[in-house]
């Protein structure tokens, strides 16, 4: 419930959530200090910043510093066109949202070419810059001394003002919860979580990286500008104090502390900070070092947050985690028959892949010299080689990871010159990793899913989720039918990391096969098996092939690549040496010599 | 702009730019062998500026204080690698992935500033001069009025940087520092005890943060939050290298100190943020550094 | 010498190594063969202590080594050479050379005298001494590796493909330096894709298949047998 277990719709949230709006809709009516109602007001809208947090870092894993520049970038937007515009306030509210939607997204566009570190000192800097400009353009924002007079809620009737700020911040905050909460359920819940995996994996199941990067900072920034602007009308003055890195910290805190890539963990978080800020308030000269520490703990011990610790109580409560809506669909037993109608269903015209003399050097060593293959459609392909042969570099050029020096790779007849990873992915290749890439913290069936194609866009399915129908029918159907087709769809509700390794792989192979590609690129697909599991391996693949896909892999396992490929291509130092059937390589004697070297006899 | 003018201008610049390259040398021994840096290395310097002030002010000798400084810092980069850094490395399965070191360090950050302001005080100060008899004593060069500190702590930092490289090449340890930056696992293989590197070079980081501090208590005042504009200062420069290229640090930080110089001059108000501006420009547009070559930056 | 028995060993989930054995005695050189991925390179990393290892025994001069630490091994005379040579940048030929050894404690005496060994054995690293390490050609860079393992003054040497990629005259030398060290006193154990090359030179080879031992002879008897290519191809 607190932790990464998703819902269908917002059912089981739905509890929660409207005992909140009880509460909230009698807070301020209760006998009790109006200071109380600040406080409420003030967790709302800083919740709202952290939730906006939650998905760039928990989410996405991208590292922001800064956060409380595009706060800033709120309050003053909202501040200034109240105060000296007279701009109603829900426009000047919209306003600073907006420019702090803009900040994030030019933040967001330099933070495409940067990761990790190069992001947080970046993210880092411009935090500083802002909070300087706040500092020293007195004109603009009355520096230190701040801004006064800022125009505030007026009294309606018989609603008190800071009863309406309160409202207003707190089903903004159920709203954003709830689009978080969606975010979470979905496919850009999967696409976010793949970016934080392996950009390059995120690509090659035709995410745009570069656009999801861009929209989660320009959103995140957004919700720390609506934090602020609500912050801006709360009492009606700012002063360039509050945006400081201190800021960016405490909302980092928040966010760790309750649980990072969590539901919850923004709201537990923003409650146990403003517990932790009134706790300290008498003693504020230790701020900086609670802070701190808290940061160290939670970090070094509690690295799930809140959010997982309760999660873990409950499970040792002996509450079982709510069923996935997966046991309503029917489990699929598939016949031979059904897996190949269903195969052939699924999969899009399978085609060929074409590769025409690529090349490539690495500061000036050849690691592969003018190399040509020709994987004809819907026919398995290996490529082997010696150690340092190229293959990779090979499987890696036709993927769109680097492009050749020279020569091309065409898929059909389409050239695939200068097209990147996820316009490849697109236009209907899949691949599998190497070193196995999946998303860690969700479920198997979300694995797969994150290489199924949407029916129905985002937008539409909101609605549907809200009230609590079943969304992403269609998709969870086919998926569980993909699992089923690989013998695991009674682990969907499973995270990888209960799967054996067999059974990953499994996954991943599922995952490829959910893009519905027209060429499937397999690296080193039985890498660590032992023979019961690569038996069965060689005879997905098999299967695969008898529904006429198109599959090119390297492996090193000759057993299997002899058994399982139709042809073979050799390389050896980035040369071709041989190409052929399985029989022929086998007994090609410049394949024996390249292996095993001079006087090799077969 | 008059020369005299110029030359201040270059002198305030050279010796900023010095500390910053110093600073962020630090930055690079640590990316080049673990990839990872302090975020709070600029609060370590104000750490050594604030050393130097107390043991100053109690009277010892300067070479005592110089000493106590370097040896407080080195205490503490080793209890950064200790709580920050080494915890981490055994646990892979955390959320934010590969770069929690980055919020750990900065809660060491926040942890260190506030028992600097508990034992200090919120106010600016002033450190005591390292080499003229007082603050501003001013000698005349070539028309101009330049500060003698300034002079003199540009020549130290000069010094200080060669020895820099001198311990990276012609030393054992430098030596080893290279290997294990190169390939862990060939390192062990040829005797270097790669833990032992790993914690070294974070120890060397706040040793040379500590340098920073000494260096440039004279020239500015200090105040425990004086940290984080050092931090993100000497991030840029050491970004402007590429991370990768102690020379590149070294022009780098120069440059940015000169332009930095320049820039106040024009802007008082706002000068110190155009070249921050700037170098964000930079490596947008090229973030392997301006000296470095591109490299095939895949995951 | 080294004894391994029956070592089992992981990478992350994939289990690399399965019950494998090999000794090497003083004066032997023993070839460890396979096809790319059967676990060669696994099982020196294992005995030279970078691999965990999950079961079994690795002695090393009647020693159990199994939780010592790399470093420690090589300076106590587990030499390990990796693939690929590894030659560390922005440091001369000299600077490589001498870094095993100064790191193993060696004085600057004997270290001296190791020196002129190695610039006997390979003349052209004794005159290009002063330049960059990684300016050399490949085949320089090889001899530059095993001219820094020897350096350590390695009772056992292990060298992880030193073949490849490099002309047939220098591995003819590299080979004919091993067969001289062997007959010396060393221990070495000899990874090699290329396996008739190491067979030539071995007295005694295994042969590796998806972790697996799955042939063992003398490197005359493997020379001659028909299994052998099955073993990689098959």
């Amino acid at each position: 419930m607190f932790a990464n277990h998703p819902a269908a719709g917002v059912k089981r949230n739905r509890y929660v959530y409207l005992i909140g709006l009880v509460v909230m809709a009698v807070w301020p009516w209760l006998p009790i200090n109006g200071f109380y109602v600040f406080l409420a007001q003030t967790f709302f809208y800083t919740a709202i910043a952290v939730i906006g947090l939650n998905l760039l870092l928990g989410l996405s894993g991208q590292m922001s510093l800064g956060q409380a520049g595009f706060y800033a970038l709120g309050a003053y937007g909202s501040a200034l066109t109240a105060l000296k515009l007279g701009w109603p306030l829900p426009l000047s509210i919209l306003f600073g949202t907006v420019i702090a939607a803009v900040g994030g997204a030019l933040v967001g566009v330099f933070a495409l070419r940067t990761r990790g570190l190069y992001l947080a000192m970046t993210t880092l800097a411009v935090g500083y810059v802002l909070d300087i400009l706040a500092q020293r353009w007195v004109g603009l924002t009355g520096g230190t001394m701040g801004l006064m007079g800022i125009p505030q809620f007026e009294n309606m009737s018989w609603i008190p003002a800071p009863t309406i700020l309160f409202y207003l911040s707190g089903l903004a905050l159920l709203f954003v919860q709830l689009i978080a909460d969606y975010i979470n359920d979905t496919r850009a819940g999967r696409n976010l979580r793949a970016i934080r995996e392996s950009e390059v994996f995120a690509a090659s199941v035709g995410v745009n990286v570069s656009r999801w990067k861009a929209v989660i900072f320009g959103f995140a920034a957004a919700l720390a500008g609506l934090g602020g602007t609500f912050f801006a009308h709360q009492s009606g003055y700012v002063g360039s104090d509050a945006f400081s890195v201190r800021l960016s910290v405490a909302l980092l805190i928040a966010a760790v502390v309750g649980g990072l890539g969590t539901k919850s963990g923004p709201l537990l978080g923003t409650l146990i900070l403003l517990g932790i800020v009134e706790l300290i308030a008498g003693i504020d000269k230790y701020g900086l070092l609670v802070y701190g520490s808290i940061l160290l703990v939670v970090l070094l011990a509690f690295p799930k947050g809140a959010a997982g610790i309760l999660d873990d109580l409950l499970a040792k409560l002996g509450r079982k985690p709510d069923p996935s809506r997966s046991e309503s669909l029917a489990h699929h037993d598939l016949t031979a028959n059904q897996a190949k109608a269903m195969l052939t269903r699924l999969h899009n015209d399978s085609t060929s892949i074409s590769i025409k003399g690529i090349s490539k050097s690495y500061s000036g060593l050849k690691a592969v010299d003018q190399v040509s293959i020709e994987v004809a459609s819907g026919r398995v392909h290996g490529l082997i080689g010696p150690n340092g042969a190229g293959k990779s570099t090979v499987i890696n050029m036709v993927a769109g990871i680097y492009q050749p020096d020279e020569g091309s790779v065409y898929l059909g007849s389409e050239n695939l010159s200068g097209k990147d990873v996820a316009t490849r992915a697109r236009m209907g290749m899949a691949r599998t990793f190497q070193n196995l890439q999946l998303i860690e913290g969700v479920s198997v069936l979300d694995n797969v899913l994150l290489g199924v194609q949407s029916q129905h866009g985002l937008g539409r399915n909101f609605l549907k989720w809200l009230l609590g129908q079943p969304i992403e029918v269609g998709e969870r159907r086919l998926a569980m039918e993909i699992l089923a087709f690989f013998g695991i769809d009674h682990l969907a509700d499973r995270t990888p990391s209960e799967l054996p390794y067999g059974h990953r792989k499994l996954l991943e192979l599922a995952r490829a096969i959910a893009q519905q590609p027209r060429v499937l690129l397999l690296d080193e697909p039985i890498a660590g098996m032992n023979a019961q599991e690569a038996k069965e391996i060689a005879n997905v693949i098999q299967r695969l092939k008898d529904s006429g896909m198109t599959i090119l892999l390297v492996e090193h396992n000759m057993e299997f690549v002899m058994s399982v490929c139709d042809r073979i291509s050799v390389l050896n130092f980035g040369k071709l040496i041989a190409e052929g059937t399985p029989a022929e390589v086998q007994a090609d004697p410049e394949v024996i010599t390249a292996y095993l070297g001079t006087g090799a006899q077969s | 702009m008059q020369l005299t003018n110029l030359i201040q201008l270059v002198s305030g610049g050279l010796a900023m730019g010095a500390i910053y390259v110093i600073v962020a040398l630090g930055l690079y021994i640590t990316h080049l062998t673990t990839h990872k840096v302090n975020f709070g290395q600029g609060d370590f310097l104000m750490v050594g500026t604030f050393v130097m002030l107390a043991t100053r002010a109690a009277g010892l000798p300067l070479i005592v204080c110089v000493l106590l400084t370097l040896l407080v810092l080195a205490v503490m980069g080793w209890l950064l690698d200790r709580i920050a850094i080494r915890p981490l490395e055994r646990k892979k399965t955390l959320k934010i992935g590969a770069f929690s070191w980055i919020l750990t360090t900065a809660g060491i950050a926040l942890i260190v500033q506030n028992v600097i302001e508990i034992l200090f005080g919120k106010t600016s100060q002033y450190s005591p001069p390292l080499f003229s008899s007082q603050r501003d004593h001013v000698i005349q060069v070539m028309g101009a009025g330049l500060f003698l500190e300034e002079i003199l702590i540009i020549f130290a930092a000069a010094i200080i940087v060669f020895m820099f490289y001198g311990f990276m090449f012609h030393t054992k340890w430098g030596k080893s520092i290279q290997a294990v930056a190169f390939n862990p696992e060939a390192a062990q293989l040829l005797g270097i005890n790669m833990q032992l590197v790993k914690v070294g070079v974070f120890v060397l980081a706040s040793i040379l943060a500590a340098v920073g501090g000494i260096l440039i208590g004279p020239l500015v005042t200090i105040n425990p939050h004086m940290g984080l504009v050092f931090t993100i200062k000497a991030l840029i420069v050491a970004a402007i290298g590429g991370f990768a290229n102690p020379v590149g640090i070294l022009v780098g930080g120069i440059l940015f100190g000169v332009f930095e110089s320049a820039s106040n001059y024009i802007d008082s108000s706002f000068g110190d943020l155009y070249p921050l501006l700037a170098a964000l420009l930079i490596i947008a547009i090229k973030p392997s550094g301006l000296f470095s070559e591109r490299q095939a930056d895949v995951r | 010498m080294i004894r391994v028995q029956r070592i089992f060993a992981h990478i992350g989930p994939n289990p690399i190594l399965r019950d494998v054995s090999l000794n090497a005695d003083p004066g032997q050189i023993v070839a460890v063969i396979g096809a790319n991925g059967a676990g060669k390179t696994s099982l020196l990393r294992a005995i030279s202590g970078l691999l965990p290892v999950d079961s079994g025994q690795i002695e090393f001069n009647g020693q159990s080594i199994a939780k010592r630490p790399a470093h420690v091994l090589s300076r106590m005379g587990l030499v390990h050479i990796p693939q690929g040579r590894q030659i560390i940048p922005g440091l001369s030929v000299l600077d490589n050379m001498m870094i095993g050894a100064n790191n193993a404690g060696i004085s600057s005496h004997d270290a001296q005298t190791l020196l002129k060994q190695q610039w006997e054995r390979f003349p052209i690293l004794h005159q290009r001494q002063h330049i960059q390490g990684t300016a050399l050609s490949g085949g320089e860079q090889q001899m530059l590796a095993v001219a820094r393992g020897l350096m350590m003054r390695p009772q056992v040497l292990m060298l992880d493909e030193p073949s490849l990629g490099l002309a047939p005259q220098i591995v003819k030398l590299i080979m004919q330096t091993l067969k001289q060290l062997a007959s010396q006193g060393l221990a070495i154990i000899l990874v090699e894709q290329v396996a008739m090359l190491a067979l030539e030179y071995a007295d005694h080879a295994i042969v590796l298949r998806n972790g697996e031992c799955v042939l063992h002879g003398t490197g005359q008897e493997l020379l001659k047998s028909k299994d052998l290519v099955n073993s990689y191809l098959g």
